[in-house]
């Protein structure tokens, strides 16, 4: 809770995006990742009821269709109103497969032609427990590769997932660089993995940017420490606590 | 200039005759279901189908804005 409300005090950080700049407020981002669920877990239930078994109809009828036209199958179907689920195909040869609310697609936009690809394995002699649930499976990871492809036009939902890591990220950054304010300001030296990690230095190249960073700005190195002259101090203090440290806007 | 109006047009024009034709299919459909109480299809699709026009409505109001905005800076600079 005092996490929630430190961040909610900080300084909102600003992502750039396609010339954009993206501000997410808390409110929005919990409203979203927990809204976002619940709504899909609800739009599930309601499509769920009875009532509703119109849909089922609906897209057992299409993907009979598109077996018959395709594949030539003469699939059918058939309704009986009773027990939990109504709708089921009549494979020929084969038997019969019922249909449920999850296999209607509401989860899943590739849903009909994962029906069809499906069905048509378990026509040609494929077991159904081999087929279903990986192709379940790798139908679902296209759906997310499809989201994920939606990045172009709607960059705002992968944004907001990276905005949440920046919000996390940022407090503790920040007491990152008070513990080298502190450390500065009291022994003049600060331990040179910390200041890599403040500068986001590269761990392969570390050695040779940090000696290249430090000969830059007149600072020495000894052994694991950088030593700043004491009348540098003052000036390092207030590089460090910029929003992006040691960034230089003219020189 | 005015091409982009016209691409902005026919872009509204086709969304909304898809809207049309979404109505169209529903109530050719309903009758066609086998399902007991098929009519909340449309119970369901229909509010679907309000919410698809605001967004087009919305749409529409956001180019003429948009529009006007241009002219405004337009004849600032004149």
């Amino acid at each position: 809770m005092m996490k929630i409300k430190a961040i909610a005090k900080m300084k909102k950080p600003i992502i750039e995006y396609n010339e954009r700049k993206y501000v997410f407020s808390i409110k929005s981002l919990i409203i979203f990742a927990i809204g976002g669920p619940i709504s899909a877990y609800l739009v599930y239930l309601f499509f769920d009821l009875q009532l509703n078994y119109w849909l089922h109809e609906i897209v057992v009828k299409q993907t009979v269709y598109f077996l018959n036209l395709l594949f030539n199958m003469n699939a059918t179907i058939e309704y009986t109103p009773i027990g939990k689920y109504h709708w089921n195909f009549i494979v020929p040869g084969r038997g019969m497969i019922s249909f449920e609310t999850f296999c209607t697609g509401i989860q899943d936009v590739v849903n009909i032609i994962r029906m069809l690809i499906q069905i048509e394995l378990y026509y040609i002699g494929y077991a159904w427990n081999d087929i279903h649930f990986s192709i379940s499976a790798a139908s679902s990871f296209i759906a997310v590769i499809i989201v994920l492809l939606t990045h172009r036009w709607i960059p705002e939902f992968i944004i907001s997932i990276i905005y949440v890591g920046t919000l996390v990220s940022e407090p503790i950054k920040l007491k990152r660089k008070e513990k080298v304010k502190e450390q500065v300001q009291t022994t003049n030296e600060v331990d040179i993995k910390t200041m890599g990690k403040i500068l986001r230095m590269d761990r392969k190249t570390f050695s040779q940017d940090m000696v290249t960073w430090a000969k830059d700005y007149e600072y020495a190195i000894e052994g694991e420490y950088l030593k700043v002259p004491p009348e540098k101090v003052p000036e390092f203090i207030k590089l460090l606590m910029q929003d992006k440290p040691f960034q230089r806007t003219s020189k | 200039m005015m091409e982009q109006i016209l691409i902005k047009k026919l872009f509204i024009w086709a969304i909304l005759s898809l809207n049309l034709i979404f109505a169209f299919i529903i109530g050719v459909t309903i009758p066609q279901l086998e399902t007991y109480n098929s009519q909340i299809f449309g119970y369901v699709m229909i509010p679907l189908l309000i919410i698809l026009n605001f967004i087009i409505v919305d749409r529409f109001h956001f180019y003429i804005v948009q529009l006007e905005e241009r002219e405004d800076k337009h004849d600032d600079e004149d």
